[in-house]
């Protein structure tokens, strides 16, 4: 079971002279159960790879097929595959809509026309998920939220519908370091339970470091890399080629490697990161 | 006379629930002229209103936004305000109006009433300034995000403001977009003189500035140089912030029982901490 993207090539304003190939013959397998990050600057083709996911834009010319029905075709399966993968967009809480945040994300549950009272039980435990309380924000209108916690309610609408697939399309940005922090806790905790694969686009390496399990690195419409996250930030002059920066974490690391102290270079979070300047810390001691 | 004097503003407005909030609460502020401010604050704190009173788009329902000697409140000097304070919005998309990007540029100077020979000569330099004078002739689409910001910029740059306030410039934009605007905006600064006022959620840009001020519930909860300000850690936790990075790590070496001073805010004052 897996996201296959085969050969696929996404032409823009074809036959204009602004003509371009914003995807350039890219193959991909996205296996379920995973959490892929993908990277890349302003214009590489990322977003326009996700909207191929769930056929919201047809390849021009290659195939895109989910759990192995090619979601582009004519046959029956091809909205039970589109309905599978579910897209967050950027900045969704333009996208909010309704009254209350309860119907907000009760909306495409009940679209998929599932029964009132098996809404009822997504809402809640979507609320759940993004940590709003359900008692306390159900018949709030989700326009006198703040920023952070109406981003929460329009991911919430998506994680109601239960896809396999999960598209995060920049869930961070603009959001203050608390709701930054809470958010990718709560898609940590959303994939940690198992039914979820995850696939987050960004193109800040600080939010996928320590979440993605691989990295696939977008430039001018190709993949330029593709890996472990620690293989991947060492790559310097790819990231920067790409237009990226490895995670200031590797970069503080490295600079303290250079200049001060040797460390090993491959931590993921502050605390491991400080466990080996420790270490090293304590041999020059013993050594001096 | 040089400066923005805040004092006692209040803003309230009519939550969709018809209950009244007050997103700005008796808030007093002065910005010096010649100051780089860094406005952090989490979401729903009131910094971009508080943004939006500083030229006037939004005016308040008590107090006053005093911006060299003219108060906001007074339409007949609203223009001048204008002159005086630039702003950049978050979305790059949203702030550009023309089809080519020296027109977009211009049409700042081009509303003052500015002869064409001056214009054209403030479009080049202000273009010179954020590195864009290659792009002149594009079509603003055309260009990235970070692009588009720094023509937003020099916008603001060619009306000759005395303030430049910066409303998360970039949180919508790349790595190499973000060093290219964050470098800009230093340079405005240094070069210029200009005075800035960013509003951030990166403390990494913070800590550039001369001055941070702290937004909470529409409060200004601390207001100091970064070391003032990241030196309370309870505090910067309990207003949903975090410390630099550095910051991070050297408590975690403390906690690890490296001796290492807690006055440590930026990668380069760690290196050199650690070095023999």
């Amino acid at each position: 079971m897996a996201i296959e993207i085969e050969n696929v090539t996404y032409t823009y304003m074809k036959k204009t002279p602004y003509e371009k190939d914003a995807l350039k013959k890219i193959t991909l397998k996205i296996e379920k159960g995973s959490f892929v990050a993908v990277a890349g600057h302003t214009g590489s083709g990322k977003s326009t790879l996700m909207q191929h996911l769930n056929g919201l834009i047809a390849p021009s010319s290659g195939i895109v097929k989910v759990d192995g029905v090619n979601i582009n075709s004519k046959g029956k399966g091809k909205i039970k595959a589109r309905r599978s993968v579910g897209m967050v967009f950027q900045y969704p809480e333009t996208q909010l809509f309704e009254e209350t945040v309860y119907a907000d994300i009760a909306f495409g549950p009940r679209n998929f026309g599932l029964a009132e009272a098996a809404v009822d039980k997504r809402v809640k435990e979507a609320m759940a998920f993004v940590s709003l309380d359900y008692a306390q924000y159900k018949d709030v209108s989700p326009f006198a939220l703040s920023g952070g916690q109406m981003r929460r309610v329009a991911i919430a609408g998506i994680v109601a519908l239960k896809p396999e697939y999960l598209v995060l399309d920049e869930p961070t940005a603009g959001l203050d370091p608390k709701a930054k922090h809470d958010l990718l806790k709560n898609i940590k905790d959303l994939y940690c339970e198992g039914n979820t694969t995850i696939i987050m686009v960004s193109h800040n390496m600080d939010d996928i470091i320590g979440l993605a399990g691989r990295i696939v690195v977008l430039n001018d419409g190709q993949i330029v890399a593709d890996g472990a996250p620690q293989e991947i930030f060492m790559e310097k002059e790819i990231l920067t080629s790409a237009g990226l920066r490895a995670p200031h974490l590797t970069q503080l690391l490295q600079k303290i490697n250079e200049k001060a102290l040797p460390v090993k270079l491959d931590c993921l979070n502050v605390a491991t990161a400080a466990d080996a300047i420790c270490a090293s810390y304590r041999r020059r001691k013993k050594n001096a | 006379m040089d400066k923005i004097e805040i004092k006692n503003l209040m803003y309230e407005y009519i939550q969709t629930d018809n209950k009244k909030k007050k997103a700005l609460d008796n808030v007093n502020l002065t910005i010096n002229k010649g100051e780089f401010i860094a406005v952090i604050g989490m979401n729903g704190s009131g910094k971009s209103t508080l943004a939006r009173h500083l030229n006037g788009l939004l005016l308040p329902t008590a107090g006053s936004c005093i911006v060299d000697g003219l108060d906001t409140k007074n339409e007949t000097t609203i223009w001048q305000v204008r002159q005086k304070v630039g702003m950049v919005f978050q979305n790059p998309d949203n702030q550009i109006i023309a089809a080519i990007v020296e027109d977009d540029v211009a049409f700042g100077p081009e509303n003052l009433g500015i002869m064409p020979e001056e214009i054209r000569k403030r479009v080049t330099e202000s273009l010179k300034a954020v590195n864009m004078e290659e792009k002149r002739n594009f079509a603003p689409h055309l260009l990235s995000g970070g692009q588009k910001q720094l023509i937003a910029i020099a916008g603001v740059l060619a009306m000759r403001t005395d303030y430049m306030v910066l409303d998360e410039p970039t949180a919508m934009l790349d790595p190499s977009g973000r060093a290219a605007v964050m470098e800009a905006v230093h340079k405005l600064h240094e070069k210029y003189g200009m005075t800035i006022i960013l509003i951030t959620h990166f403390m990494d840009e913070a800590i550039s500035a001369d001055r941070i001020i702290v937004m909470h519930d529409g409060k200004v909860a601390a207001d100091g140089t970064p070391r003032e300000i990241f030196s309370d850690v309870e505090k910067i936790r309990k207003l949903g912030l975090e410390l630099p990075l550095a910051s991070q790590m050297v408590h975690a070496l403390r906690k690890r029982k490296i001796e290492i001073s807690t006055d440590i805010y930026t990668d380069d004052e760690l290196v050199k901490a650690l070095q023999l």
